[in-house]
């Protein structure tokens, strides 16, 4: 299999995924889009080369690059408060930003929506460091190592953000989620 | 899962990540995203077929044909030519000799005869 055919399989299988984790990240649905594709693309031209399995490191390390310049754009553009994460400058509802629109349509509301809601709002107010580690293991499924490797940081920063992230989340959504 | 106090954490992680693969993006995100992925694998690097330079072909033949004259040469009983070097030695042992048969010359009776 070419380079290009297994490329396009593997950004086929993540695509989706990356980008809902940019747009917790960025909480809008256009700058979101733009840092998935320009990851994909220097995923591509620089690293199309290297094996299978160091794409994902790789891919989510850049993903993770271009969430961190976005933030340092907007940090010149609306001062040092808009360093911190987007529930703490942002008037906008996290939940109605990742619920693709359903959230408009009462009678599509099932059980199943209400619980990714309530789960994309408590993702949404995680500290940066813990979503991305709990993404990155739990729902991506890369290891410690990967991870580490994807966030620069160490297998025991990760394995800390990773438990935090977890412990937050089951304390937000209690137990009678989903 | 509702209420159960003995869910471990690995049951819970499971569950996230259940509701999360349940979600679909819109179709006109979806859309946008493979656009994105088709454009970023057109910068993919084909591997090229490596061209030999132009001078390649020049130099192969030239060697070819030093080749095939000196082995011409060989095979018809001829001594190969000589390098410069060889040539001028030649040349300068001539002259030597020339000159010793002159000072022989000199020395003999016809010189005093003269």
């Amino acid at each position: 299999m070419s380079n290009a055919a297994a490329l396009n399989r593997y950004l086929a299988g993540v695509e989706q995924r990356a980008f809902r984790m940019a747009r917790y990240a960025v909480s809008d649905v256009d700058e979101a889009m733009d840092i998935v594709q320009d990851a994909m693309l220097t995923l591509a031209r620089k690293y199309a080369t290297k094996p299978e399995a160091e794409w994902p490191p790789l891919f989510f390390r850049i993903l993770r690059n271009r969430i961190t310049d976005f933030h340092r754009r907007r940090t010149v553009q609306r001062g040092i408060f808009a360093m911190f994460t987007p529930r703490d400058r942002d008037d906008a509802n996290p939940i109605d930003l990742v619920s693709d629109g359903r959230a408009a349509e009462p009678e599509f509301r099932t059980q199943l929506d209400a619980a990714a809601r309530r789960l994309d709002g408590a993702l949404a107010a995680l500290p940066t460091r813990q979503r991305e580690a709990f993404l990155l293991r739990a729902w991506e499924g890369l290891d410690v190592a990967a991870t580490a490797q994807a966030m620069r940081c160490s297998e025991g920063s990760v394995k800390t953000h990773y438990s935090r992230a977890v412990h937050t989340l089951r304390e937000r959504l209690g137990d009678d989620w989903p | 899962m509702i209420g159960d106090d003995r869910r471990n954490d690995g049951d819970f992680v499971d569950e996230v990540r259940a509701v999360l693969d349940a979600q679909t993006l819109a179709p006109d995100l979806a859309e946008r995203l493979a656009a994105a992925r088709r454009r970023a694998l057109t910068s993919v690097d084909v591997p090229s077929l490596r061209v030999p330079p132009s001078w390649v072909p020049a130099g192969a033949l030239a060697t070819t044909l030093l080749t095939v004259g000196l082995t011409v040469a060989i095979d018809n009983g001829g001594t190969p030519p000589l390098d410069d070097d060889a040539q001028i030695a030649t040349v300068e042992d001539m002259d030597l000799l020339l000159d010793l048969e002159f000072v022989a010359w000199l020395d003999t009776d016809n010189v005093d005869a003269g």
